[in-house]
């Protein structure tokens, strides 16, 4: 009778001890957590101070190079703690034996927990008071003092180094974006040779960035050029190119996190509408618009359809992949008759009612405005906007008066104005100074004048 | 009947109170030597043999004289010599004259019909005299023309080897090695060791060893403590502790340990191991591990037990090869070697 009472007080006492073990379990079980997480995050952290750090301080080459190895050792670093971390998980079994170790039970739980299910022994009852009795001795607290890993003040330290870094470079980064703002340092453009291209500024007075107008054929070598200066350094071998490419990503990266100069945009030849219709679109996007390219009549821009109905009848009008769309440029061109392209005596070929301005269009003839390009027959007449369509071509290049021409017959630049001093017989070119009339004339002067 | 069973039965307590006090009895008479008498009494408590090793002149008759004295069992001695033939040792049919004249054969028992049996310098005797005591070591019987005779438990046999003057000895076979729970050493005393022995045996009395049972109790008592040390619980990773180290004797290259692989190399048995221990060597440890947790007051095994009775439990279950012999080497290195090799692989 006194059998049951006592297996029951057994069982009581082995719970006991199982769940101390549990306890000792989930301690141990948290602690491995931690070291996954925290580690991690740590190695995280340092090599994004790293890579940050390596931003500010070396060329690009070897911050790629440095970034590769960084991330690569970050990325080993996190799945070497993880796989750490998951080997530290414990069963019960496992907590057992290191409860047995640390607090020198001499393999009690080890034996408990793995007999449990099964106490087979006459002894089993006296193991269970044998380690009850020593209960305090592998207290989770006592086995484990550890709430909290020794990682989590390694991420924490590392946190702290992180904030401290990203502050400074963010600092030194908004004092470089300011430093490299278009407005205190625009881009520089691409140069490109211009010697065998037939270019003539729209105006006289030649000033940088100014508009310029070629046939459609000069603007497309024009385009070419600038195409090739642009990735005139990418030339050479594969691997040289994809050497530039990694640097190129290495260096827009380095900027990203340093805010330095960003690398210089891409030159593009665009159309823009001077109604501000297209104004900003790329070529391409001109292409695919016949808007834009007046290719398709226009309600709010007759003439720009009219011009469109012109460049129908020219042959070899159709715009070549990647190069804009330069019929709209060819009324300009009238006068260049260098270039055997029917494009270039566009203007020439058209009626002379063609040009006339509708209600609300925008074709127009040149004038004083017009430079080199004006129809003759309108020197004196009103003064007629272009007969052009709303697309033309914005190509920033630099232009200066040079003395070399681009053809034998006509000088490349108008000359320069000189001032010279007056001789003895010569007056400037100004009204005399009004003089005042005397009292006694004045009834002399307006009796002459009456009559 | 279970009742009174359960209240007779010695508990742990009672197990390392009769060991301590067996062991001081013992050392009435011998001096030093307390780990090989502990070795000795494990082996006798966990139900197996012991080999003794040691020069002469170091105990091992007195040791084993002692120890029948003290448990007040049975004793009997065979000084094995290259004469002595098995019938010698387990008895043989001989004719006896009845009261009325009749002659007849009438079995003799040999001197292994006792409870401790000190077989002296056993490598002397030929191989066919020493394979006569597997049968009595093994089965605790004896088999004689035809006949088969019961040994009455406990049974201990206590063989000594001498390690010198090897000239016109048989060395034990291995099958006859590993019937031996444990190998003792019995190594040279140290200057006082030397004179508390002198003092002790060239006085006019000799030191009186109390028995500590009673002739009627003591086979019954002694056979309740073996009972109890199989009672010690061991924990499945503990066995496969002991499982490992003993695998771990066995070179890589044998070809008996099977397609399975070794799981753990030890350069020291690689070179100087030709075959390691066999299963009875896992046994050992288990059984004289279980006897050091009683004595610790433990009703189960540690990993630290079994690597204290490694030593004993494996030594003379390694054989060494000609590499061995040529760097004088020894098992107990070998063994040491396993023993740390395993040790970080507690799992």
């Amino acid at each position: 009778m006194d059998h049951e009472p006592a297996q029951a007080r057994g069982e009581e006492k082995s719970h006991l001890i199982l769940d101390q073990v549990a306890s000792i379990r989930s301690r141990l079980n948290a602690l491995a957590l931690q070291k996954g997480l925290f580690g991690g995050l740590t190695f995280i952290l340092c090599a994004a101070v790293l890579i940050v750090g390596a931003a500010f301080a070396f060329s690009p080459l070897t911050f790629l190079l440095l970034g590769i190895g960084v991330t690569a050792a970050a990325v080993a670093g996190v799945a070497r703690t993880a796989r750490a971390a998951w080997r530290m998980r414990t069963s019960n079994e496992r907590a057992a034996r290191i409860a047995d170790e640390r607090a020198a039970l001499k393999g009690r739980l080890t034996t408990m927990v793995a007999m449990r299910v099964e106490p087979r022994s006459s002894l089993w009852p006296y193991l269970i008071e044998d380690t009850l009795a020593l209960r305090e001795q592998f207290a989770a607290a006592k086995v484990e003092p550890r709430r909290l890993s020794r990682w989590l003040w390694a991420a924490l330290v590392s946190c702290v180094v992180a904030v401290i870094v990203m502050r400074l470079a963010y600092g030194v980064r908004t004092a470089r974006l300011g430093a490299n703002s278009p407005i205190v340092n625009a881009p520089g453009e691409p140069t490109a040779d211009l010697g065998d291209l037939d270019i003539r500024p729209a105006d006289p007075s030649v000033e940088p960035g100014t508009e310029i107008d070629a046939d459609p054929a000069t603007l497309r070598k024009l385009a070419e050029k600038l195409r090739e200066a642009q990735r005139g350094g990418q030339q050479g071998s594969p691997t040289s190119r994809l050497m530039a490419n990694a640097r190129d990503a290495a260096k827009a990266l380095q900027n990203k996190l340093t805010g330095g100069k960003p690398a210089e945009p891409a030159p593009r030849l665009r159309l823009t509408d001077k109604k501000g219709g297209s104004a900003g679109k790329s070529a391409a996007e001109s292409q695919n618009n016949p808007q834009a390219n007046g290719t398709q009549d226009n309600p709010q821009n007759p003439g720009a359809g009219q011009q469109s109905d012109q460049n129908q009848m020219q042959p070899n009008t159709a715009p070549t992949p990647g190069v804009p769309d330069m019929s709209g440029l060819a009324a300009l061109n009238g006068l260049n008759n260098d270039d055997p392209d029917p494009n270039g005596s566009l203007a020439q070929n058209t009626p002379p009612n063609a040009r006339k301005v509708p209600p609300g269009g925008t074709l127009g003839s040149g004038g004083s405005d017009h430079g080199s390009g004006t129809d003759p027959q309108h020197l004196y007449g009103e003064a007629e906007k272009p007969p052009l369509g709303n697309d033309t071509f914005k190509i920033p290049v630099e232009v200066g008066p040079s003395d070399e021409g681009s053809s034998n017959t006509a000088p490349a630049s108008p000359p320069q104005r000189t001032k010279s001093t007056l001789n003895a017989s010569q007056a400037p070119d100004e009204p005399f100074e009004r003089a005042s009339i005397p009292a006694s004339d004045r009834v002399t002067i307006k009796r002459v004048f009456e009559r | 009947m279970n009742a009174v069973a359960a209240a007779e039965a010695p508990s742990v307590a009672d197990f390392a109170r009769t060991f301590r006090h067996v062991q001081a009895q013992i050392h009435k008479v011998i001096v030093g030597h307390q780990q090989a008498v502990e070795e000795l009494l494990s082996a006798l408590f966990a139900g197996g043999h012991v080999l003794i090793e040691g020069v002469p002149g170091t105990g091992k008759t007195t040791l084993v004289k002692t120890l029948g004295l003290a448990l007040n069992l049975s004793f009997n001695r065979i000084q094995f010599t290259v004469d002595l033939m098995p019938a010698d040792i387990t008895g043989t049919r001989v004719i006896l004259s009845g009261e009325d004249g009749r002659r007849e054969f009438s079995f003799q028992p040999g001197p292994v019909f006792c409870h401790i049996l000190l077989g002296d310098e056993i490598n002397r005797a030929t191989p066919k005299t020493q394979s006569a005591l597997l049968e009595c070591m093994a089965e605790l019987q004896v088999t004689v023309s035809g006949m088969t005779h019961t040994l009455k438990p406990p049974y201990f046999v206590m063989a000594t080897l001498n390690p010198i003057e090897m000239e016109g000895t048989y060395p034990l076979p291995e099958a006859q090695l590993d019937r031996f729970l444990f190998k003792v050493r019995l190594e040279y005393p140290d200057e006082g060791e030397m004179v508390r022995i002198v003092t002790n045996t060239t006085g006019p009395e000799d030191a009186g060893v109390e028995p500590i049972f009673s002739v009627g109790e003591a086979a019954e008592r002694i056979e309740g403590l073996k009972r109890l040390v199989r009672e010690v619980m061991v924990a499945q990773p503990i066995e496969h502790y002991a499982a490992r180290m003993v695998r771990a004797t066995q070179p890589s290259s044998s070809r008996y340990i099977g397609q399975q692989t070794n799981g753990l190399r030890v350069d020291a048995v690689d070179r100087y191991v030709s075959f390691g221990a066999s299963p009875r060597g896992a046994q050992a440890l288990i059984m004289g591990a279980k006897v050091r947790a009683l004595l610790d007051g433990r009703a189960n095994v540690a990993y630290e037990d079994i690597d204290q009775v490694a030593p004993a439990a494996l030594q003379h279950r390694v054989m060494l090869n000609y590499a061995a012999h040529s760097d004088g080497i020894d098992a107990a290195h070998v063994v040491e070697r396993v023993i740390q090799a395993v040790r970080p692989a507690r799992a």
